[in-house]
């Protein structure tokens, strides 16, 4: 399917006011093209009612946002959010429709014909990871929670939406179930390239999922910035204790030994695969108390991983034209 | 067992059915109720089948008005930011369901004068209570998180009300219209008091005889009638849309079929 180029999103001193408190403060924010964008920040910081103004669940008291470049207000409301993929985190599948039928329902809502949406559906479960012939016809309780968030995202991207705002999706799941989804997220977008918006308050998450965060506190923007940007170059006192210590840790998870290695004589070096993550591969010097690692992908060697390299980080992600 | 589009089949309602039936054959009743009037067979003013109609119909004409009048005030009612009605609508319900039926009747008639008009006022107004507040119970009951993602695709308020809270809320709903039903062919007797006819003219001239045959002449093809609708409304009562799941245990198999070339393998995934 060949959709359109995802759009920015602008959001021009947005405010949302309840009676005299800010939940969101005047929020300028540009959140980039076919990128994924991580709302971050503790409780009660506005993360959500943010994505909420995006999508027009809930109206701006100030400011305004731009959808590649137009103002949301001059669309529709209903027009602008079938546009938007919705996901949130108690999943909210219809309980009585089936998985294909819930799937569908955008289609449904554009007039598709019916032979397209249900080549579609099909597209769309074997996209998440569901077996079309298995669970098409299935009904929501008949699902694991990891099943349900997974009909939950073919269904936000059912009409191909080039925009797809997700509220902490992973947060009901256990570790594991999660960490799956992340993945397969992950691969997900490296294929869609949708404008993307995770609210999470999972550091982890954000840090291994987005291209750029937003920090939030109490309604207003502390930082915004690559992961590396936030993990390294924190901007205030609180982004730096927020990303806290274990945060360059778990950068280090995200990045593969092999973007790390450089050429180098690894002759005798113990071996770490070049798939594993540079996490790992620290972890394998520690318990083999030693400072370089040969970068092996099979029987080729791939370069020379040494204890440095890790502690300077990985370089700018190389597909962020950004940096 | 038989099964009638996925569900089984509605042997109650048959039975139930068959038996009135039965009943109603001429001289059937009459014949089996005349040991208890000294052997004398009790004799309706009209035809018992005659007498079922009439009730059926008076009853199904009450229910198609608490229908037409229920539905569109719950769903005005329950529409967002309406919660003076919804209250007062929920107590009005409540108190309806208080009131005894003799009273609205007895109430109904210096406004209607005797006949079929003050009997159909009482089985309106105590038919709908049990249909407005279960149709508020059903319909607030929808789940805020399906309502929620449902707005945020972009379903408009009316796709809402038709593709998700009429749906979610039928099941309960659908059961306040059988309470309602049942006890309107028990009111409904009463109604005859008022000269509307019925399966209570029997049972009124009964009463003032001392027959007692008389009295089970109306009274047991009006508990049939009941037991009837009853169970017909019970087998077409819509399933529970949340269903019973068939496994809540299934394993999510950490994503068999992903295709992500960079995921970590080798000795040191684990
Ligand atoms: N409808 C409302 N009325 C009044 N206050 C509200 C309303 N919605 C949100 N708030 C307040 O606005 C602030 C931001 O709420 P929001 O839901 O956006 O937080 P969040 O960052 O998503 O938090 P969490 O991580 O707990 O989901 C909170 O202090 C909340 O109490
Ligand atoms: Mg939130």
């Amino acid at each position: 399917m060949n959709a359109p180029p995802p759009p920015a999103l602008d959001l021009e001193h947005l405010s949302k006011r309840y009676g005299d408190a800010y939940a969101v403060r005047d929020l300028t924010l540009r959140l980039p093209a076919g990128r994924l964008t991580a709302l971050l920040g503790p409780s009660g910081c506005g993360k959500t009612t943010t994505l909420r103004m995006l999508n027009r669940l809930i109206e701006p008291t100030s400011g305004r946002v731009l959808l590649g470049g137009q103002d949301t207000r001059t669309l529709p409301p209903e027009v602008l959010r079938r546009g938007m993929g919705y996901v949130i985190q108690r999943v909210g599948l219809f309980p009585h429709l089936s998985v294909g039928r819930n799937v569908a329902t955008v289609p449904e809502l554009l007039g598709w014909p019916p032979a397209r949406i249900k080549a579609r559906v099909d597209e769309l479960l074997a996209l998440v990871g569901l077996e079309p012939g298995l669970y098409r016809d299935k009904r929501p309780a008949e699902l694991s929670g990891g099943q349900a968030q997974r009909v939950g995202v073919a269904r936000a991207l059912a009409a191909d939406p080039p925009v797809l705002l997700m509220d902490e999706p992973f947060g009901a799941l256990d570790p594991i179930a999660r960490e799956g989804l992340q993945e397969e997220m992950l691969t997900l977008q490296r294929r869609l390239a949708k404008t993307v918006v995770l609210v999470t308050h999972d550091i982890p998450e954000a840090l291994r999922l987005a291209d750029h965060i937003a920090l939030l506190r109490g309604g207003e923007l502390v930082q915004f910035g690559t992961p590396d940007d936030l993990v390294r170059r924190p901007a205030t006192d609180f982004a730096a204790r927020f990303m806290g210590e274990g945060a360059a840790l778990e950068q280090l998870g995200g990045v593969r030994a092999a973007e790390l290695a450089r050429p180098g004589d690894a002759t005798g070096l113990p071996t770490v695969p070049a798939s594993a993550s540079a996490r790992t591969a620290l972890a394998t010097m520690l318990r083999l108390e030693t400072l370089a690692l040969a970068v092996v992908d099979g029987e080729r060697v791939l370069g020379v991983l040494e204890f440095r390299d890790l502690a300077s980080g990985p370089p700018p992600a190389p597909q962020d034209p950004r940096c | 067992m038989l099964r009638l589009r996925g569900r089984p089949w509605p042997w109650g309602a048959l039975g139930w059915g068959l038996l009135l039936g039965l009943c109603l054959l001429p001289g059937v009743l009459p014949g089996l109720l005349a040991p208890l009037a000294g052997g004398e067979a009790p004799v309706p003013e009209r035809p018992l089948w005659v007498l079922t109609l009439q009730h059926l119909g008076l009853v199904l004409f009450a229910q198609g008005l608490v229908l037409l009048l229920a539905v569109p005030l719950v769903i005005y009612a329950t529409r967002p930011g309406r919660r003076a009605v919804l209250g007062l609508l929920g107590a009005l319900a409540g108190l309806g369901q208080t009131v005894p039926t003799l009273a609205i009747l007895a109430l109904a008639v210096p406004l209607l004068g005797f006949g079929v008009a003050p009997t159909l006022l009482g089985l309106v107004l105590y038919g709908l209570a049990p249909v407005v507040s279960n149709g508020i119970a059903g319909l607030r009951g929808v789940d805020p998180d399906v309502l929620d993602a449902a707005r945020g695709m972009g379903l408009s308020a009316q796709q809402r009300l038709w593709r998700v809270e009429l749906p979610l809320a039928l099941p309960v709903w659908w059961a306040g219209v059988r309470t309602s039903l049942v006890f309107g062919v028990a009111t409904a007797t009463v109604g005859a008091a008022l000269g509307a006819g019925g399966l209570g003219s029997p049972i009124i001239g009964g009463l003032s005889q001392q027959n007692p045959a008389l009295v089970l002449l109306g009274a047991l093809p009006a508990a049939l009638l009941a037991l009837t609708l009853d169970a017909l409304l019970a087998a077409t009562l819509p399933p529970r849309a949340d269903g019973r799941p068939k496994s809540k245990y299934i394993q999510d198999k950490p994503l068999a079929s992903r295709s992500s070339p960079q995921a970590p393998s080798g000795p040191f995934s684990h």
